[in-house]
């Protein structure tokens, strides 16, 4: 420090700098034009190194090509691999704003090829493929994992549970009347890669002040 | 604390003795004013250390508390800050901390301690401001790489200032990220070897010790890590797993040859400052490298069914990877290339401290010969090229090995000042470890194959004959060069026990036994090598004019077991093998007690006897049971077991007596 002082501070700065660049990128991301609604599925909502935090798993955290209940195209049958990135397109559905994947690729080249008007691309990478017989071609039951770097929501202690609960009755009242739905609005930038920008249990936005 | 205590009842004491007339006024003095000069000194002492310890202890405390405080503070106002002062105040903490450790520094002085906590304060801050910007943000994307940037910024902050706790906190943190890297990612990334290096320079140059050794662990660590790594999740057949146990003993040897070289030994040696500093980390290198060469020997010295993969072995799989570059045509092969570069490395580096080795060796006579480098080096690159599915080829190099290894570090350890005291404690527990685990080798191969349970005990019984000529031949060789060898007998011993035991296990009626030619070839093939070498053996200690009974004792017992397994065969009544193995039970216990006897050892005639009195009396129960009513036979027995053991013991101590005459007769003269 007293050697060399101006070094000292060029890395008080830089650690400074590092920190105002992680909020600058993600203000950047959170100010993009682009946004998706994307539905949530219940999971284990605490952690204990996270602090107090809400666990996301999305509709599109599971990918399945051809499955009946979520027609998804695999673009161009590439075998992936744990941390391989796969670039899913999304597209607006009945309800407004609310987004659903349709097919997924592994560059992001072939994605902006086949995006059609009115879709996104959003970013992942597979966390875990599994595929039946060990085939190398995606084919029925073959299943990608797939993290968005979105899967986190922190929150204020104890109010975790709130979230937790509202996201587990959506299933637990069964498909029909007095559910509630737990819907997360993500903000894109134009490589694909996502930021949570507000947090919905049944339409209303989660405000904790 | 204790002197204290002590120094009441001393002064009472000194008055009773005063008074007792036990000494005199002039002697109370004395011992009074030795002690009040003693204790103040120290007293001193541990005061100054005292104080020394205390403002550590209380400074660190208050670290502790500020830092709990400064979690604790915004664990529970958080949620009342707007994000935006969320953000001033983590920008301004880190700051602020960083400052007042400037300013201190250039206050009170740069060494303080209070000076070096706000500046570890500064360096935890910055964590927790990474920590903080995430929350509010909500990003989970990748968090290793914060990680990876606190322990940067850490070690920068660390050589900057000369403070160690930052360099171990951000070694701790590089580490903390390549296991992040490793487990919740599945990533080997190389990048931590290369920051391992730099470490390895950093605390090198700062001569900080246990720095050293925890490098030293991370390497450890990455190279298990990346193989597990290869092994689980791309190489999935045998070939890779044996590759991967061979390559130990080239690095095992590496590990223990890179140690002697840096902490300086005769004919190496270098009075530098390094081999202070790299003392520790080259012991840790010591025994980490002597207990990796044990891992092959143990490892692939079984007739294990390996299965031939697409590989084969180590040429036809470089030239696949050379020439063919469709790796998904044969399973995956190039990713046996991590494994081939780290074997080709580590063989490399073996050649050159051998050529090293070589080239010192002619100028300082301290060094030892270079054959155990030579020789087990030699073994694990051969076994690298050896084909997989040869189960006959990979017993004999294993246990060629294993005969090498004992004979080769019990003789260079015990003769060469190059080793340590505690390698030559390991070349014991070693030798023994590796007849042993063997004998349980044998053992559960006889349990298994019942109908061959004669060839897999006689192996066994060969196996530790020889074990024990190896044993003859080192203490040969040192007291050739005048060394002596203290384990030899317990060695001996060892070996006697397993022998003993093998034998007495199959000298009961026992069921029908096919001939051992229908035995596995490989099991044959591995007898005939212990009968071959033994016979090298005892011609070589014949030859060099070793004691002809051990020579003649061996080569009996090794004829006899020959003739057994020669005539076995399901035509043989359980008579015959019964006689003869009575034969070379008292055969051995018998030729124990004289060899015991001649070297005038006293465990060995205890151990003998006790072998011998085990034998008779199993015999005796095994004839007679059937013949006489139980209560008869049971105090004939316990008359003639008292009478037996009185004989035995008066033997005993006649021998004992005989001993300690001999001994005070050589004295004498």
């Amino acid at each position: 420090m007293k050697k060399r002082p101006v070094l000292f501070w060029v890395l008080v700065t830089l650690e400074l700098c590092f920190l105002g660049a992680m909020v600058l990128r993600q203000e950047l991301l959170l100010n993009s034009k682009t946004t998706v609604l994307l539905r949530c599925i219940p999971v284990d909502p605490r952690s204990l190194f996270s602090g107090d935090y809400v666990a996301l798993k999305y509709d599109i955290s599971s990918l399945e090509p051809d499955n009946e209940g979520m027609p998804l195209k695999d673009l161009d049958g590439h075998h992936y691999k744990k941390n391989d990135n796969v670039y899913v397109l999304l597209k607006e559905g009945d309800k407004e704003g609310e987004h659903y994947a349709f097919a997924y690729v592994s560059n992001m080249d072939t994605a902006q090829k086949h995006l059609p008007d009115g879709a996104v691309i959003i970013r992942g990478t597979v966390s875990k493929a599994f595929y039946p017989n060990g085939d190398q071609k995606q084919q029925n039951g073959s299943v990608l994992e797939v993290r968005y770097g979105v899967e986190s929501y922190f929150v204020p202690e104890r109010e975790g549970k709130r979230i937790e609960d509202a996201i587990e009755s959506r299933f637990a009242a069964g498909v029909g009347a007095g559910q509630s739905e737990v819907l997360v609005e993500l903000a894109l930038n134009n490589k694909g890669i996502s930021a949570i920008k507000r947090l919905f249990i049944n339409g209303e936005a989660v405000n904790f002040k | 604390m204790l002197k204290k205590k002590l120094m009441v009842p001393l002064a009472a004491s000194l008055d009773l003795w005063l008074k007792k007339g036990i000494i005199s006024e002039e002697q109370r003095k004395a011992i009074a004013e030795l002690h009040s000069k003693r204790l103040p000194e120290k007293t001193e002492a541990q005061l100054r250390a005292a104080k020394r310890w205390l403002p550590k202890i209380m400074v660190s405390m208050a670290v502790v508390l500020l830092a709990a405080g400064l979690f604790l503070f915004y664990a529970s106002n958080w949620r009342h800050m707007p994000p935006i002062a969320k953000l001033v105040q983590v920008f301004a903490l880190i700051a602020a901390l960083y400052g007042t450790a400037f300013v201190l520094a250039h206050k009170l002085g740069e060494r303080q301690l209070i000076t070096r906590a706000f500046l570890v304060l500064g360096i935890l801050s910055f964590g927790l401001g990474v920590a903080l910007v995430a929350q509010i943000y909500h990003i989970s994307a990748h968090p290793s790489n914060y990680i990876l940037a606190w322990a940067v910024a850490a070690l920068l902050a660390a050589l900057l200032c000369d403070e160690p706790v930052g360099l171990y906190l951000s070694l701790a943190l590089t580490f903390t990220w390549y296991v992040f890297e490793a487990f919740a990612y599945n990533k080997l990334n190389v990048f931590f070897v290369a920051a391992l290096a730099v470490y390895a320079f950093i605390f090198y140059k700062q001569a900080k010790r246990a720095g050293l050794v925890a490098v030293f662990a991370g390497f450890l660590f990455f190279f298990y890590k990346s193989n597990f790594y290869l092994l689980t999740s791309v190489l999935l057949d045998d070939w890779g797993n044996v590759l991967f146990v061979v390559l130990h003993m080239p690095l095992g040897l590496v590990l223990v040859a890179a140690g002697h070289f840096a902490i300086g030994q005769p004919g190496i040696n270098r009075p530098d400052i390094s081999q202070a500093r790299l003392k520790p980390v080259s012991l840790a290198a010591i025994w980490a490298g002597w207990i990796m060469m044990l891992v092959p020997l143990l490892g692939l010295s079984w007739p294990l069914e390996l299965k031939e993969a697409n590989s084969g072995y180590a040429p036809k799989a470089l030239w696949r990877i050379a020439f063919l570059k469709d790796g998904a045509s044969f399973n995956g092969m190039p990713e046996l290339l991590p494994i081939f570069i780290e074997g080709i490395v580590l063989f490399t580096i073996l050649g050159v401290i051998i050529l090293q080795l070589v080239k010192q060796r002619k100028k300082h006579e301290g060094l030892p010969k270079h054959w155990l480098f030579s020789l087990m080096g030699a073994f694990a690159f051969t076994q690298f090229f050896v084909p997989i599915d040869n189960k006959a080829i990979w017993l004999l190099l294993g246990y060629l090995a294993i005969v090498s290894f004992v004979a080769l570090t019990l003789y260079y350890t015990h003769s060469h000042d190059w080793f340590f005291y505690f390698e030559q404690k390991l070349a014991v527990i070693f030798s023994a470890l590796l007849l042993f685990s063997k004998g349980l080798g044998f053992d559960g191969g006889a349990v298994y194959r019942n109908e061959y349970l004669y060839a897999y005990v006689l192996g066994f019984v060969t196996y530790s004959l020889l074990m024990y000529l190896v044993f003859q031949v080192v203490a040969r060789r040192l007291a050739e060069h005048g060394l002596p060898f203290a384990p030899l007998n317990r060695l001996s011993f060892f070996s006697s026990i397993s022998c003993f035991f093998s034998l007495y296990s199959i000298s009961f009626k026992i069921k029908e036994q096919q001939a051992p030619f229908g035995a596995e070839p490989s099991l044959l093939l591995l007898l005939g090598a212990f009968f071959l070498l033994g016979t090298v053996l005892l011609v070589y200690l014949w030859i060099k004019g070793a004691d002809k009974m051990i020579a003649l004792f061996v080569g009996i017992l090794f004829v006899l077991s020959a003739m057994l397994l020669l005539f076995a065969g399901p035509e043989r009544s359980w008579i015959f093998y019964s006689i003869i193995t009575n034969i070379i039970l008292l055969v051995f216990s018998l030729g124990l007690v004289f060899l015991a006897t001649r070297y005038a050892s006293r465990k060995m005639v205890a151990l003998a006897l006790g072998f011998f009195a085990l034998h008779i009396t199993t015999r005796y129960f095994d004839l007679f049971w059937d013949m006489f009513s139980g209560s008869i036979m049971l105090i004939v027995s316990g008359a003639i077991i008292f009478l037996g053991g009185f004989l035995l013991e008066r033997h005993r101590h006649r021998l004992f007596k005989y001993f300690t005459e001999a001994k005070a007769q050589e004295d004498a003269q």
